[in-house]
C-alpha cells in the first residue's frame, strides 16, 4: 500500500499527468459530452424521422446488396474495409470471371450480350471502366442501369427474384472471398450494410419508456460519455506508463533493481497506481455530470450511480489495457515502442469494423466498444451478454500483460535478460 | 565541412538509426492497412494524411533525446562544437529523410496506378513537419521525449475525432483541399525554431 502511494504520489507531481487529465477532459469537451449537448426527450408523434434500424429481413437486403455489388462490379472498383480501414480492390481478369458468375446468377436475365461485350472490353482496358456521377440511372424498380455513351445499350441488372435466401448468402460470401474479405458483402456486414427500415413512432416512444424505466436517463447519458471517453483511454494511458518506466531508467533503475519489494508487488503497485491516476479525471467528469444531469433532470428521476457503473464497468478495462501495453513494452524494451504498439492497436479498433458504432454491437476483441447514441436502450440490452464477456476478456488481458511485466521485470533485476538490440547507444 | 560530415555520420549512426528503422516499419504498414492501389484524387487523401503524418513524429521528436539523459548535457556543453548546431544538423537529416520518404511513398501510389502528384507530396510534408514540430517543441520544454510524443498524438485524436478548422490535418480528406497546408507547414517550422529557441535558453540556465 505504501509502494502504491509513492507510486501514485510519482505519476500524480508528473507534468505527465497533468497533460494527460488536460488530454482527456480536453477530448470530452470536444466531443460534446462534457457539458452534455444533448438531452433526453420524449418522441412527438408525426415527427418527420425517428431514426432507421437494420430490418434483417431478407426480402429487403437481397436486391439492395445485389445492386450495390453489381454497381461495384460495373466500374471494377470495390470498397472494403479488410482491417478496417478503407481499402479500393479492382480485381484482375480470373477474379473478374468468377465475378461475372456471380451477377449473372444473381441477375433476372443472364448477362446481356452488350454487358459481356463491355467485360472484354474492359479486359483490354486493364479492367477499369470509368464512370461519372451522372452515369448511374435507378430504374426506380430496384433495377439500375448504366448510361452507355450515344449509340450503345445501356447495361441492365434486375435482381433475380427467385433467389433464396441460401443461395444469396453463398454467393456473397464467395464475392466476398474473392475481394479479399471485409466488404459490405461478408457476413458480419451485409445485414447492418443493408436492409434499413424507418423506425415508428410506436418503437422511438418504447424506447423512450425503456430509457426512463432501465437507464433512469443518466444511463443513457454515460454510455454516451463512455463512448466517447473510451476512444481516448484506448491510447493515451500508454504515455503515463512509458513515462515512468523510462524515467526509472534514467534516475533510480539500479537502486529499484536492488530493493528488496519482491517484482510482482513492485509492478501491481505501478500498474494500480497508473490506473488509479488515469481513471481520476474520468471519475471527477462523471462526478460533475451527475450533478449537472441532477439539476437537469430532478435527482430523484436519475440514477446517480450510473456514471461510476459505467466508468468502472465499460471503461477501466480499456484504460487497464492500454496501461499495461505501456508497462510491458517499455519493461521489456526499455524504448518508447510502447506507443507505436498501442497506436496501432488504437488505430485498427477505432476505425476498424467499418463503422460497427452505428450498429450498436460489439467485436469479441474490441478495445473500445461503441455506442454512439443517446438512448437505444433495447439495443443495448441486446448486446450486453457480448459486452460483458468482452469487458472481462480485455480486463484478463491486462493482467495477463501485467503478468508478462513481473516476469520480465524479475528476469531483469536478476540479470537473466538481456536484449542488446535494445541497448542504448551514445556517441 | 568534415565537422559536419562527421556530425552527419555520427547521427546516423547513434542517433537516427532506429527512428529510420521506426519509419520504414510505417510506410511498409500504410498499404497493408489503407492500400494505395489505383485511389482517386479523394481517396489518395486517406494515407497521406492518416499515416504519414507521424513519419514527422518519429523523425523529429526524439532529436534532442540524447542530450535529456541526467548529466549528458553537461558534457555536450563543454564540448568545442557547439551543441545547437548539431542539433541543427539533425533537424535538417531528419526533414530531409522526411521529405525523401514521402517522395518514396508518394512515387509507389503513383506506380499503382494512384492518383497523385507533387503537390501531394507537398502537402503530406506539410502535415509531418506540422506534427513532429508540435512534438519536437514538447519535448524540448517539457524535457522529456514521451510528452513530445504524446502531444502530437493528442492534437491528431483531437482532430481526427472533431475538427479543428484552419488548422485541420485531414483538409483533403474531409474537404478535398490544400489550402490550410501551408498554415501548418509555418506552424511546423516555427515550432522547430522555438524548439531550438528554447533548448538555447536550457543551455544558458542550466
Amino acid at each position: 500500500m505504501t509502494l502504491y502511494r509513492k507510486e501514485l504520489g510519482r505519476v500524480l507531481k508528473s507534468l505527465m499527468f497533468l497533460l494527460s487529465a488536460a488530454g482527456i477532459v480536453l477530448f470530452a469537451y470536444t466531443q460534446g459530452v462534457f457539458p452534455p449537448h444533448s438531452t433526453i426527450t420524449k418522441p412527438e408523434p408525426n415527427a418527420a424521422s425517428y431514426g432507421t434500424k437494420a430490418s434483417g429481413d431478407p426480402a429487403l437486403i437481397m436486391p439492395e446488396a445485389a445492386e450495390s455489388l453489381f454497381v461495384q462490379y460495373s466500374v471494377n472498383q470495390y470498397t472494403t474495409y479488410p482491417k478496417g480501414f478503407l481499402k479500393y480492390i479492382k480485381l484482375n481478369q480470373a477474379d473478374r470471371a468468377k465475378m461475372d458468375e456471380i451477377i449473372a446468377e444473381l441477375s433476372a436475365d443472364a448477362l446481356s450480350d452488350s454487358t459481356r461485350e463491355t467485360d472484354d472490353t474492359l479486359a483490354t482496358n486493364n479492367g477499369s471502366l470509368q464512370i461519372d456521377g451522372g452515369s448511374l440511372r435507378p430504374n426506380g424498380d430496384g433495377s439500375f442501369q448504366i448510361i452507355t455513351p450515344e449509340g450503345e445499350t445501356p447495361i441492365d441488372f434486375t435482381f433475380n427474384p427467385d433467389m433464396t435466401w441460401e443461395r444469396f448468402s453463398v454467393l456473397m460470401e464467395r464475392a466476398d472471398d474473392l475481394l479479399g474479405g471485409g466488404s459490405d458483402y461478408s457476413d458480419t456486414w451485409m445485414s447492418h450494410r443493408f436492409g434499413q427500415v424507418p423506425i415508428t413512432y410506436e418503437e422511438a416512444l418504447a424506447d423512450y419508456e425503456l430509457t426512463i424505466s432501465h437507464d433512469k436517463l443518466t444511463g443513457a447519458h454515460a454510455r454516451l460519455f463512455s463512448d466517447y471517453m473510451g476512444i481516448i483511454l484506448g491510447l493515451l494511458p500508454v504515455f503515463p506508463a512509458v513515462f515512468l518506466c523510462l524515467g526509472d531508467r534514467k534516475n533510480i533503475a539500479p537502486m529499484v533493481h536492488t530493493r528488496r519489494i519482491s517484482s510482482v508487488r513492485f509492478v501491481l503497485a505501478r500498474f494500480l497506481a497508473l490506473v488509479t491516476a488515469v481513471m481520476i479525471p474520468v471519475l471527477i467528469m462523471c462526478a460533475v455530470l451527475t450533478g449537472v444531469h441532477g439539476l437537469d433532470y430532478g435527482f430523484g428521476n436519475i440514477d446517480i450511480f450510473a456514471y461510476f457503473k459505467y466508468a468502472l464497468f465499460w471503461m477501466l478495462p480499456t484504460a487497464m489495457v492500454s496501461t499495461a501495453v505501456g508497462l510491458f513494452f517499455t519493461t521489456l524494451t526499455n524504448t518508447p515502442a510502447a506507443v507505436a504498439v498501442q497506436l496501432v492497436w488504437w488505430f485498427v479498433d477505432t476505425l476498424g469494423g467499418s463503422g460497427a458504432y452505428s450498429f450498436y454491437g460489439i467485436r469479441p476483441l474490441q478495445l473500445i466498444p461503441r455506442h454512439n447514441g443517446l438512448g437505444k436502450t433495447q439495443a443495448y440490452l441486446d448486446y450486453l451478454p457480448e459486452l460483458i464477456q468482452n469487458r472481462i476478456r480485455f480486463a484478463l488481458i491486462a493482467l495477463v500483460l501485467v503478468a508478462f511485466t513481473t516476469f520480465v521485470f524479475s528476469a531483469k533485476r536478476r540479470g537473466l535478460l538481456h536484449v542488446s538490440v535494445f541497448k542504448r547507444r551514445k556517441i | 565541412m568534415s565537422l559536419y560530415l562527421s556530425a552527419v555520420k555520427y547521427n546516423l549512426r547513434f542517433n537516427l538509426l532506429p527512428h529510420i528503422v521506426a519509419a520504414a516499419g510505417l510506410l511498409m504498414l500504410t498499404p497493408v492497412l489503407f492500400g494505395i492501389t489505383a485511389l482517386d484524387a479523394m481517396t489518395v487523401s486517406y494515407p497521406l494524411e492518416l499515416s504519414l503524418p507521424f513519419l514527422g513524429v518519429i523523425l523529429l521528436t526524439p532529436i534532442y533525446s540524447s542530450e535529456q539523459e541526467p548529466g549528458t548535457l553537461d558534457a555536450v556543453r563543454v564540448r568545442k562544437t557547439p551543441y545547437l548546431l548539431i542539433c541543427g544538423i539533425r533537424i535538417i537529416m531528419a526533414a530531409v529523410l522526411m521529405f525523401m520518404f514521402i517522395c518514396g511513398f508518394v512515387l509507389l501510389m503513383s506506380a499503382m496506378e494512384s492518383e497523385v502528384s507533387a503537390a501531394h507530396v507537398l502537402a503530406a510534408f506539410a502535415n509531418a513537419v506540422f506534427l513532429g514540430g508540435l512534438g519536437i517543441l514538447a519535448s524540448a520544454i517539457s524535457g522529456n521525449v514521451v510528452i513530445g510524443y504524446m502531444v502530437p498524438v493528442l492534437y491528431f485524436v483531437l482532430d481526427l475525432m472533431g475538427s479543428l478548422g484552419s488548422f485541420t490535418m485531414f483538409s483533403m480528406m474531409r474537404h478535398g483541399t490544400m489550402d490550410n497546408k501551408w498554415i501548418l507547414l509555418i506552424i511546423g517550422i516555427c515550432c522547430i525554431a522555438a524548439s531550438i529557441w528554447s533548448r538555447y535558453i536550457s543551455m544558458k540556465r542550466e
